[in-house]
């Protein structure tokens, strides 16, 4: 469906899997929401973080996380909370200078603002919250599910799959497969109405002989074997592959760089004055291209 | 549609659906949120405080996750708030503190320890071209190339007519396409 490049492709394909949190980010942020949220106080969210790396230091075996361990002091029980916040996104414009677990001051300034009171109790202890106590059970069963099931390590799954992971495990079995599978699952899969419509886009996108994807691939191939037969010392060859892309892609968007890789052929060449010519030019029309480094390092430079 | 968690569905009585609870979500939507944010261009110094803010507003708003909503869209909708309103305040800020807390947050040993070479080298050059976007192609070139979010799920959630989304998604594509091109003519410049 995806009308990119096979190299674009690749990129994204390699994109999907980037930029996955540790352990540690998980942890960070959800203290520091429970903080800002007014369910706890930061002190009490540092006591129960700690605690809760105890926890799971002690009860590695059974493969509980310290984020489950982090749930059972915790747990938030936010229907309720649901209920008493109609939710008001300008409470939470970004802040620029601070930094992800507020200070007391500022925590506390923000829960006398939009903390539901009901959660704000700074006297309590980490681990009393039997009212909330409940949603923890089910989590952690997911977590033991997911250790058991899975992965025994537990650690590199959470990472790797952390959207479909949460969801799909404990309902491997009952759960229609486009339900529990579909964040991951390919688009068309988890929406049926994407098949026509990709089909009518495609329609409309129909690769055309001077689309301006194809005439800039072929332009960008044609520069790299430009770049490549001067990289394996076939100058003239190089050059007069330039000169003939000059004219052929002469509004093409890789003026640039055919530029650049000619002032190379001319110098290999040893025909320094044209070259030299050309430099200064360059240099003059596009003084901050990453390209004039390397220029002024050629035979060519002014 | 809702995606039912471990713990909605055992406190759904048989047959009912229910919203999900916010640690539901948090745990199942943490990382989509982190990539996400980081994704659509919040500087890397800032995700935590992002994402911590987007969970803010989680957990203000649960009550208006009716069942019948996608929960990721809802997320969805959430999250590109958020990163517009840090783009907009990184643009004012300078830019050495884009990555003033990188190496914390982004340490390659810790979040890609079985990771190759490549693959961090391909992320941030997908970073990179993904920077040269305009902010609204930017968006939907990330739902639907890395999040493989449908078009009509995206115009949902961004409330645009799919039309729209289609033509920005191909404008998009033919930019991505333009930095790629012109990337790759830079590194095999002899």
């Amino acid at each position: 469906m995806s009308e990119l490049s096979d190299q674009a492709q690749s990129l994204f394909e390699a994109g999907r899997a980037g930029h996955e949190p540790r352990d540690e980010d998980r942890e960070r942020v959800l203290r520091g929401v429970l903080v800002r949220a007014g369910v706890v106080t930061s002190t009490l969210a540092a006591h129960s973080a700690s605690a809760s790396s105890a926890a799971g230091g002690g009860a590695s075996a059974a493969s509980a996380t310290s984020l489950a361990g982090l749930g059972a002091k915790l747990v938030l029980g936010l229907s309720l909370a649901g209920s008493a916040g109609a939710g008001l996104y300008h409470y939470v414009q970004p802040r620029a200078s601070q930094h992800a677990l507020p200070s007391p001051a500022s925590s506390a300034h923000f829960a006398s603002r939009s903390a539901p009171p009901v959660f704000a109790e700074p006297g309590a202890e980490p681990g009393v919250a039997p009212r909330l106590s409940e949603p923890e059970l089910p989590s952690a069963a997911a977590s033991a599910a997911r250790g058991g099931g899975t992965a025994p390590s537990g650690k590199g799954d959470v990472r790797a799959n952390g959207l479909s992971e949460a969801v799909a495990p404990s309902v491997p079995e009952t759960a229609p497969a486009g339900e529990a599978s579909a964040p991951r699952a390919s688009s068309v899969a988890a929406f049926p109405e994407l098949g026509s419509l990709a089909a009518s886009k495609s329609a409309v996108t129909a690769p055309q002989p001077s689309a301006p994807g194809a005439v800039l691939s072929a332009e960008a191939r044609a520069l790299a074997d430009a770049q490549r037969a001067l990289r394996e010392g076939r100058n003239s060859e190089a050059l007069s592959r330039i000169e003939q892309q000059e004219s052929q892609f002469a509004s093409g968007e890789l003026g640039q760089e055919r530029r650049a890789a000619k002032i190379v052929a001319l110098c290999a060449l040893g025909r320094v004055t044209e070259a030299r010519a050309l430099a200064l030019r360059f240099l003059a029309d596009s003084p901050r291209s990453p390209l004039s480094a390397r220029i002024r390092a050629t035979c060519a430079s002014p | 549609m809702i995606l039912l968690t471990a713990e909605s569905r055992a406190e759904a009585p048989s047959g009912l659906t229910v919203a999900p609870s916010f640690r539901a979500l948090y745990d199942a939507y943490f990382a989509f949120v982190w990539r996400t944010l980081w994704r659509l261009g919040v500087w890397p110094a800032s995700v935590a405080d992002a994402a911590q803010d987007v969970f803010i507003v989680v957990h203000r708003r649960l009550a208006d996750l009716h069942s019948g909503d996608v929960a990721r869209s809802w997320l969805y909708g959430i999250v590109v708030r958020v990163a517009r309103d840090y783009r907009r305040a990184q643009q004012r800020r300078p830019l050495n503190e884009r990555n003033s807390e990188a190496e914390d947050v982004a340490d390659p040993k810790a979040t890609a320890a079985d990771r190759q070479f490549e693959q961090r080298e391909a992320v941030a050059l997908l970073d990179q071209l993904l920077d040269t976007l305009d902010e609204d192609k930017r968006e939907v070139l990330v739902l639907v190339e890395l999040e493989q979010m449908s078009v009509p799920e995206i115009a949902q959630l961004l409330a645009v007519n799919p039309n729209t989304i289609y033509t920005r998604l191909r404008a998009a594509r033919a930019d991505f396409e333009r930095a790629l091109a012109r990337s790759r003519a830079r590194e095999r410049q002899p």
